[in-house]
């Protein structure tokens, strides 16, 4: 039998390895997942990894779209190495993801009311101008606890030295959370002896947690609210999340159709038993295509009447219309500001550096340093505008500067982060072998009468050598993400 | 709370129920018509269009650029996703109603979808070309449907999902076992070939075939097989699942398990109280009357999906307001 080529991390190149980085300094947990890993015959992890792709696709039958169209089955590379972050650091980070949402909370609340922040000078007006995201039908709401985000998905990413930064956060429809779930059920199946030797915390707490973060934000006083789950239905890429989560909390999946507000401006939905009040809506659509009435005339998606139920305060929507205010890249410069102003403390967890082109000089420096920065347009998702400056032209630079002379306030810039790594398995067969790919994480963030972070969350991967991208569709896939607990190990 | 069921979820269970029974009955259909065809003497030619008539296809067909021959028939109603009618658009639409409800149904009904959809849309042009191959494929169709029933039968819990699956199930049936009791000769050949002296024996050994009914029907009527009794077995017999009468009844004991189902109730009774008046020696005497009954029988169960529709699936949100309201306040 062939013996596993050893692990290259890139450590030289100045990149922080999740498990390799921690092994090296003498770190138990980590030594021993590597160490059983790099112990195992090539033929063994490939073995390995067919049974959990196996398992994958009999589990992925319930998530399976049963259409001819088969671009929206939604199967996801899978990695069968795990991500492993240990318990002390994930406290950390869990607090500071805490304080991060109470605060991006506490903002949204106060942009859709008096706008103190902006009176007191720590948060300038022209942002909100700017804001696609901003919606006027949302001011003078007060949601239940205060709360606008109840869940976030807040995406991570760890620096050369092992600092973990938020690199965005993800306030209106975040998705992901079913993978995370699913990918622990299958490395459970991959890799029981790491599960016995190793304390690993579980993830399942979440849709309970779920459950009880939307119970809380009934308008009525009832033992068992009645929790919708409203998806723009079975095309929509996440339709076997949605479908997921509903199932998993025991509650109705709803498309718009399925609902209707009454002259009473409450809702309900159309059962076959006459139609049943809604307290609480756990939307999966976007703002814009939420009613008709007062954003797209054109969407079917939506509910008529929805925000005039909601503002009325019958019914409850998680997230709130308008929560998008604070996941705009402009905005997310401001975070920092944004956590002392409202909890008088300082961060406990990192922004990434940024630069407003706002402002004449970072502009000024942006503009000189073009090769070395990341440039994105405040306003655009999916990559779209972005430059990668060491990997830009000079053609695609001069193009980025003349748009941001034109429009200075739409461009944010950072550094070039050197994103951690991770072991992953490639090749096959007998050339079957780990080697480092990078990651990102996005732990989703519960806010409502109280809070909740999940257990680790989803690391996306890169698959691609060298490539920075973790998006599905452009070459990512997904791993388990495993807080580990040395101290609850058995040391036997 | 877990007896709540959506219009829409109920909607879905119902047509799964009625696209699976309507993909095993084309292909019962075809089988009927296949079986025939072998029995005539001097491979007398089928007119195949009729089966386009039978399943009221007739605009679909005409604008499917397909030849009225058999194999322009036969991809027609096997293999064509522009006829909502065909084998495969039943199947697709089947697997379509059932993503909404996956979670409710046994996770091997779902499987089974899967597989046969695969197999009628790999297989189908080899079953058309060869007739072999095509009961092959047919025959499949059948079974497989019949493990989906099965499954259903034996491992879901017999909730409003399961009422619905069954009630759009058996009033398929009842209108598909109409159809297919049109499939006969006189149609079939043209109209100056003269009928063979066995042919009406012939015939209807074929329907009775085609509906996996003949071995009930010679337990319940031994002897000579006469038009008569075999209509009269196929609508009016009461122990027969597959007869239009007891496919009515099992759809009334399914629907009577409904949130108030008098409207559906009374529209079932109606059809009911129709088969029965129905007089099997009158009909066998004579076959344009036997069309035009079974034509009207065809109505008769367009009004049950009617009822079923104003009931459950598309009540008025303004009435249903207006219902709930006054059930707050009372």
């Amino acid at each position: 039998m062939a013996v596993a080529k050893r692990y290259r991390p890139l450590l030289q190149d100045g990149f922080f390895d999740d498990l390799a980085t921690l092994a090296s300094r003498g770190e138990s947990s980590s030594r021993g997942i590597l160490d059983f890993l790099l112990a195992m015959a090539p033929e063994d992890l490939a073995q390995r990894r067919d049974a959990a792709e196996a398992a994958v696709r009999t589990m992925g039958i319930t998530f399976t779209v049963y259409s001819e169209a088969g671009a929206i089955d939604r199967m996801w590379p899978f990695d069968i190495v795990p991500r492993v972050i240990l318990l002390a650091e994930w406290m950390q980070i869990e607090a500071g993801l805490k304080q991060r949402v109470r605060a991006l909370n506490a903002f949204i609340n106060d942009i859709y009311n008096d706008q103190q922040i902006i009176k007191d000078g720590v948060f300038p007006a022209w942002v909100l101008e700017k804001s696609v995201n901003f919606r006027e039908e949302c001011r003078g709401m007060h949601p239940a606890h205060g709360v606008w985000a109840h869940i976030c998905g807040s995406d991570l990413v760890r620096g050369k030295d092992g600092t973990v930064y938020v690199l965005e956060d993800n306030l209106r429809v975040p998705s992901g959370v079913s993978y995370m779930l699913e990918n622990r059920a299958v490395m459970k199946r991959t890799f029981p002896e790491l599960f016995e030797n190793h304390y690993i915390l579980p993830v399942d707490e979440y849709p309970s947690q779920l459950y009880e973060s939307l119970a809380a934000l009934s308008p009525r006083d009832t033992s068992e609210p009645s929790i919708v789950v409203l998806t723009p239905g079975i095309f929509n890429s996440a339709y076997f999340e949605h479908s997921y989560l509903a199932q998993q909390m025991g509650v109705e999946l709803v498309e718009g159709a399925d609902l209707f507000v009454a002259d009473d401006d409450c809702v309900y939905m159309r059962t076959v038993h006459g139609p049943l009040r809604v307290d609480v809506i756990y939307r999966r659509i976007d703002d814009l295509f939420l009613d008709p009435e007062v954003f797209r005339p054109d969407s079917t998606l939506g509910v008529p009447g929805l925000m005039r139920a909601w503002r009325a305060g019958n019914v409850a929507m998680a997230n709130a219309p308008g929560s998008g205010v604070a996941d705009d890249k402009v905005v997310y410069a401001f975070v920092p500001d944004i956590v002392r102003y409202y909890l008088n403390e300082e961060p406990q967890i990192a922004n990434v550096p940024t630069w407003q082109c706002a402002d004449p000089d970072q502009c000024a420096y942006v503009l000189d340093h073009l090769e070395e920065v990341v440039v994105k347009p405040a306003n655009e998702s999916g990559g779209y505008g972005l430059l990668i400056g060491p990997h830009s032209s000079a053609s695609q630079r001069k193009a980025t500067a003349a748009s941001i002379r034109k429009d200075p306030r739409n461009w944010i810039a950072q550094p070039c982060l050197n994103l951690s790594t991770t072991p992953t398995l490639v090749g096959s067969g007998a050339d079957c072998h780990l080697a480092p790919r990078h990651v990102d994480l996005r732990p989703f963030i519960l806010s409502s009468a109280e809070q909740y972070v999940t257990m680790g969350g989803l690391t996306r991967v890169a698959l691609r050598e060298g490539s920075l991208v973790v998006n599905s569709s452009q070459g990512g896939g997904s791993k388990d993400t495993w807080i580990v607990d040395p101290d609850g190990e058995d040391s036997a | 709370m877990n007896a709540q069921l959506l219009s829409r979820v109920a909607e879905h269970f119902y047509w799964f129920g009625r696209y699976i029974e309507r993909a095993e009955n084309t292909a019962r259909l075809i089988i009927a018509n296949g079986n025939l065809a072998l029995d005539l003497p001097g491979r007398a030619r089928l007119d195949w269009y009729t089966l386009v008539e039978t399943t009221s296809a007739q605009e679909a067909f005409a604008s499917s650029g397909h030849n009225p021959t058999e194999p322009g028939v036969l991809r027609f109603l096997i293999a064509d996703l522009n006829n909502p009618g065909s084998i495969l658009s039943s199947l697709r639409y089947a697997r379509e109603n059932l993503r909404s409800m996956r979670d409710r149904v046994p996770r091997e009904v779902a499987e089974s979808m899967n597989v046969l959809y695969a197999v009628v849309s790999e297989r189908s042009d080899g079953a058309i070309r060869r007739t072999s191959a095509r009961f092959d494929l047919l025959r499949g169709v059948m079974d497989h449907c019949q493990i989906v029933r099965g499954y259903l039968a034996g491992t879901m819990s017999r909730g409003l999902g399961y009422r619905f699956i069954r009630s759009g199930q058996v009033l398929e049936r009842a209108d598909m076992t109409t159809r297919i009791m049109d499939v006969r000769v006189e149609d079939l050949l043209p109209d100056d070939h003269e009928l063979p002296a066995v042919a009406d024996a012939l015939q209807w050994m074929a329907v009775l075939r085609s509906l996996s009914a003949y071995q009930m029907y010679r337990r319940h009527k031994p002897g000579a097989i006469k038009a008569r009794h075999v209509i009269d077995f196929l609508l009016q017999d009461e122990s027969f699942p597959r007869s239009v009468y007891s496919a009515l009844s099992q759809f009334r004991d399914h629907a009577g398990q409904l949130p108030q189902p008098q409207d559906v109730l009374g529209a079932v009774d109606a059809a009911l109280g129709d088969v029965s008046s129905l007089r099997a020696a009158v009909l066998s005497a004579d076959n344009a009357r036997l069309h035009t009954t079974l034509d009207q029988l065809q109505v008769t169960l367009l009004n049950v999906h009617a009822a079923m529709d104003r009931s459950y699936f598309d009540p008025q949100p303004m009435e249903m307001a207006a219902t709930q309201t006054q059930k707050q306040s009372g």
